[in-house]
């Protein structure tokens, strides 16, 4: 317990310090946001506007770069994350649950299923080393080892230019209006598909090759040896002392994984014009949207220690040994 | 998993598991014989890959309530042995001869030929083994009390979960562990203490043989003395027997009813503690009491044995130790001698200088194959006046 709290302090603490750095960066770059907005609406605005613009932004110069950074962090705590240019003039925050949402439903499951289908898989042929289950390695680590925006635009090629089975882009047909309705569901799944098979094939390879090798080392472990001659069940020592002890390294890399889930998915979401925030960081780049960016960057740091805390949570929780050094 | 070891398919030993014994074959058995034998290995050979032989045509009757040391350098093939019995070698280790016997009342189930589900209601139950390295052998993420559980478990349905947590409580108290460690974790123990534990699983199910590969090389002397003693006042209380096997000839002529001294795979010579310090008669046996000092007794220098224990897969030609042995004949260069048995004693040897014929001739191959099996067995009562008692 005191270890957690421990811990909690630490992510606070480092949170506030990759905040303020995502603060600083952006204005330690040369030129000013409203210029870029500026050269967007090509001199047709008013000193008045600008003006305005500039409060807006929070901007004002006269503030000084302390008090913008005491405004920033104020903004911060009331959830006010400025306005984005890109899709001016909605709010960050509004931008960011908007897609954020898509992000989260699809390439965070297709993680967990990847996790949970590659380790169980990983455990059978790890169980049985040299067996024909082996034959599935050279399969998958080709599968892994192709960069997989490109296998995305084969599947795309092939599965919607070619066969029309699939739709090409976006996240559910412009059409159906967004709610809990059969149709609206039926549209998500149907775009979801091509973007989570790639997606689960890419990555599962990752899981199931780490789980069959820790397999194979803990099986040559004296506590196996010691099961099998207490004569209990091949399932037991499989799951209790085979797996149950393969999994521990593989548990931290599984949140580390979370936590890459909303950067992870920028090519992803590109190349399938899928509205998540990998999509939304890539408008917001090509435009020099920095408050959008600086929303996300929000977004990832939180993300990605969360996943860390989950990860430290984990492993407490699935050993034992850790328990005590903590 | 399980059974992994491949036991040779082109064995000709019969496959049917339970073997009636012969009762004539039984009663011929001197009345001398203070063991009743529980467990008998026939002629066992056990090789790794194609060649490399780790245990050669190995005969050893263990008696009921007997302690048999089995003794050896690394690489002597002491431990292949003993995984050999529980039938947990892995490839590429394999049977390639041989039969071992256990005996039940009045037929004896081979150990080699039963099926898996077989195989998995004997261990543990008649068969448990103590590895040398307890934090290795327990597992990491259980408790102690959930790997007796599960041992319970496995092999008795009925049992209740009370019923488990008192057996965890009993058997912790056997061997002196405070009962609240139940609930720990084996990293949260200290190295006596997981040794302890580790035999406390092993004697869970109160088998009849309790398999030691080398129990306590990882301990101070200590703590080493007392998990002993503790074994020994064990064995008086639940008249289990037990294969001892340790490269520490001092330690075990210290509880040991009978010793054999392996050497590349072979008995070289067999006796009570009492016979070997006294009167070593292998060459190789008296180098291994001349490596280490006596606490009591004469000083005398320390002289060891030159040289290293062979490679198994290129066993020099005749008697394995003749390289290193310095009192080697031309004999020993050429033929592996016999193992010859003492008449009317559990002493026997095998060596040129010993053995009742050293011509080179068709005798010699023949006794070989006549006069080895189960003849090691007979352990007459040399070593009585010890004052331990020995079970049933």
């Amino acid at each position: 317990m005191v270890y957690l709290l421990r811990r909690t302090v630490f992510y606070v603490l480092t949170a506030i310090i990759a905040l303020s750095i995502n603060f600083f960066i952006p204005r330690l770059m040369p030129g000013n946001p409203i210029d870029s907005l500026l050269a967007r609406f090509s001199g047709r605005v008013t000193p008045r506007t600008l003006a305005s613009l500039n409060a807006l932004f929070g901007l004002q110069h006269h503030e000084g770069l302390w008090g913008q950074y005491f405004a920033y962090w104020r903004a911060l705590l009331h959830g006010n994350l400025g306005i984005s240019f890109t899709y001016f003039p909605t709010a960050v925050s509004h931008v960011i649950g908007a897609s954020l949402p898509w992000t989260l439903v699809l390439v965070g499951l297709c993680t967990v299923l990847s996790f949970i289908v590659g380790t169980a898989v990983g455990c059978i042929v790890g169980w049985k080393p040299g067996s024909f289950l082996d034959n599935l390695l050279p399969l998958t680590t080709f599968f892994s080892s192709i960069p997989y925006f490109w296998l995305g635009l084969i599947a795309l090629f092939v599965f919607s230019g070619l066969l029309h089975w699939l739709p090409v882009s976006g996240a559910y047909d412009s059409s159906v209006s967004i709610g809990w309705t059969w149709s609206f569901i039926a549209s998500a799944l149907d775009h979801a598909i091509l973007p989570a098979a790639t997606l689960v094939i890419s990555t599962i390879s990752f899981w199931l090759l780490r789980m069959r090798n820790m397999m194979v080392t803990t099986l040559g472990e004296d506590y196996i040896l010691l099961a099998e001659a207490k004569g209990l069940s091949r399932m037991r020592i499989m799951a209790m002392y085979g797996a149950r002890n393969a999994i521990l390294p593989n548990i931290a890399s599984f949140a580390m994984a979370l936590g890459f889930v909303v950067t992870g998915s920028i090519l992803l979401e590109v190349v399938f014009s899928y509205p998540g925030i990998g999509f939304v960081l890539y408008q917001a780049v090509s435009n020099e949207d920095y408050p959008l960016m600086q929303g996300i960057f929000l977004v990832v740091t939180l993300v990605v220690l969360l996943a860390n805390f989950l990860a430290d949570f984990c492993y407490i929780l699935l050993d034992p040994r850790a328990r005590d050094e903590a | 998993m399980t059974n992994r070891e491949p036991v040779a398919a082109n064995s000709a030993l019969p496959r049917g598991a339970t073997i009636e014994v012969d009762p004539l074959r039984r009663n011929q058995r001197p009345a001398s014989d203070r063991f009743e034998p529980l467990v008998e290995i026939q002629h066992l050979t056990v090789e790794y890959g194609v060649g490399a032989v780790a245990v050669s045509g190995f005969d050893l009757t263990i008696g009921r309530g007997e302690i048999v040391g089995i003794v050896g350098e690394s690489g002597s093939g002491k431990s292949t042995l003993a995984y050999a019995v529980m039938r947990l070698l892995r490839e590429p280790a394999h049977i390639r001869e041989g039969r071992i016997l256990y005996y039940q009342g009045d037929s004896a189930t081979e150990l080699l030929a039963v099926e898996r589900d077989q195989l998995r209601a004997l261990r543990w139950s008649e068969l448990a083994i103590v590895f040398q390295s307890a934090m290795n052998a327990l597992n990491p993420v259980m408790t102690l009390h959930a790997q007796i559980d599960d041992v319970l478990r496995a092999h008795d349905r009925t049992l209740t979960r009370t019923s488990r947590r008192e057996r965890g409580e009993e058997l912790f108290k056997l061997v002196g562990i405070p009962l609240d460690r139940l609930r720990a974790y084996p990293h949260e123990l200290s190295g006596g203490m997981r040794q302890r534990a580790l035999i406390a699983i092993a004697l869970a199910l109160k088998p009849n043989l309790l398999i030691m590969d080398e129990p306590t090389t990882a301990l101070d002397v200590v703590t080493q003395r007392q998990i002993l003693d503790e074994l020994l006042r064990l064995r008086a209380e639940l008249g289990f027997s037990m294969m001892f096997v340790t490269h520490d000839l001092a330690l075990i002529m210290d509880i040991a009813d009978r010793i054999v001294v392996m050497y590349a795979g072979r008995a070289v010579e067999a006796g009570g503690p009492e016979d070997l310090l006294r009167d070593p008669r292998h060459p190789y046996t008296i180098g291994l009491l001349n490596s280490f000092p006596t606490v009591s007794g004469p000083k005398r220098r320390l002289t060891g044995i030159p040289g290293f224990p062979p490679n198994i897969a290129e066993l020099p030609q005749g008697c394995a130790f003749h390289p290193r042995c310095d009192r080697a004949l031309d004999v020993c260069r050429q033929q592996v001698p016999t193992f010859t048995v003492e008449e009317g004693s559990n002493r026997g040897v095998r060596c040129w200088l010993h053995g009742a014929s050293t011509t080179l001739g068709a005798e010699a191959s023949v006794a070989e194959e006549q006069c080895e099996p189960a003849k090691l067995a007979r352990n007459q009562g040399s070593d009585m006046d010890r004052g331990r008692s020995s079970g049933p």
